[in-house]
């Protein structure tokens, strides 16, 4: 019960109450106050009149209408004396002339006693006294006990509304905190479950599209999310471990099999010469992943400058011609423009020659490798494209995951890290890559050197 | 205009023997590095420590200082340090397992004159030693004259025999690298490093490419090569005449 005191539905409805609450009560006394000061107008005005009109009749009449004018609730007056010069009354209904009320004809709010039937009693009254031209004094007026009643009245009106209203919100906040927090135990015991271990739970949604379920499905995104990353590294981890446990058998063998007795010198040189191939092919893991790493976790900024896109292909292409050219695969380089973006230059370098290295690996001998930036109105993009086999639609999102090789073959020069390289450093400019089919033959890698959509990244065409 | 020296003896050894300070804790790989710069005919002293290693290094008569990064005690970086602020300009390489390139700015800025990652092959060591030790000839000089070789810093063209060498921009630095440093061993990382700027190896192997295109146009039939291919190690640029 606590907790639904204390979940914020609850408090969210309270504190709507409370205003709701405070709103009624001010209008109410509004109302009460307005009502209040007309009825007080109203009814002095009244008394004021007729305290000129009778004033103005003849002795007789004044008398009568004294008298009957009570009795009769004539005017609605229920006060009317009439005192002589010496202040003792003559006729009406008070005893003497109230202490401390002005005979200046207009009215006054005085407590004072009435000669009732039941007795002398203090009644709120509006009285107006009236010195007349005889000496006499003519004093009439009213109760008004009515405002009194019409406090009680519109308190009660205030009491009877708001009581049940609060009664409702309060009952209405206890549901919704019930079932807030129905769901937020919902949502805890899932969490619970994901944190220890199992990571495919996710929170329940209701595609009521409320808040919550906005909120549930962000989570979800980020659990999604959170499995990938964690099936990547464990998939890298075993890679890892096999992809440096294969070199470094290699050279157990071989060194192994150098030292047996019958050994020529020159024998067991060569062995050497590959056991040490083999180790810097192990070492040479190593350093990638390492940099792939430190890529990834380097703080955008620190190295950014401004950057020729055109130059930094150009470099690419200078440093790839002669390979190109020893394998005779064509290597061209198409500048239709020349912009500038913000970036590491030898991070991009590096990622050019990357997938120009890839390229010219892939492409079969009389092939052709071109290197392009351009404008597009979205931003700079540079593409490599070349004649080679091509990449399968549905292989293209995992060419860029850690150690991902199209032919498992593990004989193929390169740790398959290249391209993951290339995306940990568009990742890090916030840019995008994309691999498509080139027209004719081959494939094609895009990268896109503008921020884009996150989700986007290593995407297909 | 001074002709430099084209008769260089392109020998490691250079009398008197020069002396190396090597800082470094990991002492089986300690062992192994004196061993080979032993063998190289360098003297060599070496410091387990920081303190150590600082004391040494200020002791002055030295040539060339090889600290490790990371060192108990004292680290490397703060070795350089105090050498730069005694001002002493006695060069330093510095050895390091990490590999990123903001260290290896912090190390060069640090006052370090090169930098080497672990794992490295002795080899590599021995060439940028050698590097170090002997600082390139005079940058004043406007042409380069290296046997039968001669290079036009000006004009940016190179001459043979009376022959004229077209050289397209990074030929004629790599040319000129090598003609700075005849008789030196330059291993690949050395000339990715200064000719393309490249801090990361390339998965395959574009200098010898262009140490082959290099080769076809500065030795005509019947010359003899002027950059040798060391198996395993480099290139060195030797003179032919």
């Amino acid at each position: 019960m606590l907790s639904i005191l204390r979940s914020s539905a609850f408090r969210r409805v309270a504190a709507v109450s409370a205003a709701f609450c405070l709103a009624a009560f001010l209008l109410f006394a509004f109302v009460y106050w307005q009502t209040a000061v007309l009825y007080t107008q109203r009814v002095n005005d009244m008394i004021e009149n007729q305290a000129a009109t009778i004033a103005k009749a003849s002795p007789e009449q004044m008398l009568w209408t004294v008298d009957t004018g009570i009795s009769n609730n004539l005017h609605r007056l229920t006060v009317a004396a009439l005192f002589n010069p010496a202040g003792e009354r003559i006729a009406g209904n008070l005893r003497q002339i109230p202490e401390g009320l002005p005979l200046d004809g207009r009215s006054h709010p005085v407590d004072a006693a009435t000669l009732d039937v039941d007795g002398p009693k203090s009644q709120s009254l509006s009285l107006a006294g009236l010195r007349l031209p005889d000496g006499r004094t003519l004093v009439i007026g009213r109760n008004v006990d009515q405002l009194d009643e019409l406090r009680v009245v519109v308190t009660r009106a205030l009491a009877l509304g708001m009581i049940p209203a609060l009664l409702l919100a309060l009952g209405f906040g206890i549901l919704l905190g019930h079932r807030t927090n129905q769901r937020i135990r919902a949502a805890q015991i899932v969490l619970d479950r994901v944190r220890k271990g199992s990571l495919a739970e996710r929170l329940p949604v209701r595609n009521s599209g409320n808040d919550f379920d906005q909120l549930a499905i962000g989570v979800n995104h980020m659990l999604g999310e959170v499995e990938r990353l964690l099936g990547e590294l464990q998939h890298v981890g075993n890679n890892i471990a096999h992809d440096l446990r294969t070199p470094l058998s290699r050279v157990r063998t071989m060194l192994e099999r150098a030292r047996r007795p019958d050994s020529t010198p020159e024998e067991m040189a060569f062995a050497i010469d590959r056991a040490v191939v083999g180790l810097d092919q192990a070492s040479g893991i190593i350093t990638a992943l390492l940099r792939i790493a430190e890529i990834e976790h380097r703080q955008q900024g620190a190295s950014m400058h401004p950057v020729d896109l055109a130059s930094v292909a150009q470099e690419a292409v200078e440093l790839y011609g002669p390979i190109a050219e020893a394998k005779q695969v064509g290597l061209g380089l198409d500048i239709a423009a020349a912009p500038a973006i913000h970036g590491d230059h030898d991070l991009l370098f590096e990622a050019l020659a990357n997938l120009l290295d890839n390229a010219i690996k892939f492409t079969p001998e009389d092939g052709r490798v071109e290197l392009s930036v351009m404008d597009t109105p979205s931003g700079p993009v540079v593409e490599v494209a070349d004649t080679g086999p091509g990449i399968p639609p549905d292989r293209r999102s995992q060419v860029f995951a850690r150690f991902n090789r199209l032919d498992k073959s593990r004989n193929v020069p390169g740790a398959g890290l290249g391209l993951s390289l290339v995306l940990a450093i568009a990742r890090m400019h916030g840019f995008s890559i994309a691999v498509g089919d080139r027209e004719g033959a081959g494939c094609v890698v895009r990268l896109m050197c503008f921020e884009a959509n996150a989700a986007l990244a290593a995407m297909p065409v | 205009m001074k002709p430099l020296n084209a008769h260089h003896d392109g020998s490691h050894v250079s009398d008197p023997r020069r002396r190396i300070l090597l800082v470094e804790d990991d002492l089986e790989m300690a062992n192994e590095i004196r061993g080979d710069l032993t063998d190289q005919g360098y003297e060599v002293r070496h410091a387990a420590t920081g303190q150590e290693g600082a004391a040494e290094a200020l002791d002055g008569s030295l040539d060339l200082v090889i600290v490790d990064r990371m060192l108990p005690g004292l680290d490397g970086l703060s070795i350089i340090e105090q050498l730069r602020d005694a001002k002493r300009q006695t060069p330093v390489l510095v050895l390091s397992a990490l590999g990123e390139v903001s260290e290896r700015v912090r190390g060069l800025k640090a006052g370090g004159d090169d930098y080497l990652t672990k794992p490295f092959a002795l080899t590599e060591l021995a060439a940028r030693v050698e590097a170090l030790l002997r600082r390139p000839n005079d940058s004043r000089v406007t042409v380069l004259h290296v046997g039968s070789l001669s290079l036009d810093l000006i004009e940016r063209t190179a001459m043979r025999n009376g022959r004229q060498i077209e050289l397209l921009g990074k030929e004629f630095k790599l040319l000129e690298y090598f003609m700075r440093r005849p008789g030196q061993l330059v291993t690949r990382t050395m000339l990715l490093e200064h000719i393309w700027r490249c801090h990361f190896t390339p998965q395959s192997n574009p200098i010898d490419v262009h140490i082959g295109k290099m080769r076809r146009k500065i030795d005509a039939s019947g010359e003899p090569t002027l950059i040798l291919s060391v198996r395993g190690q480099g290139f060195i640029f030797s003179p032919d005449a």
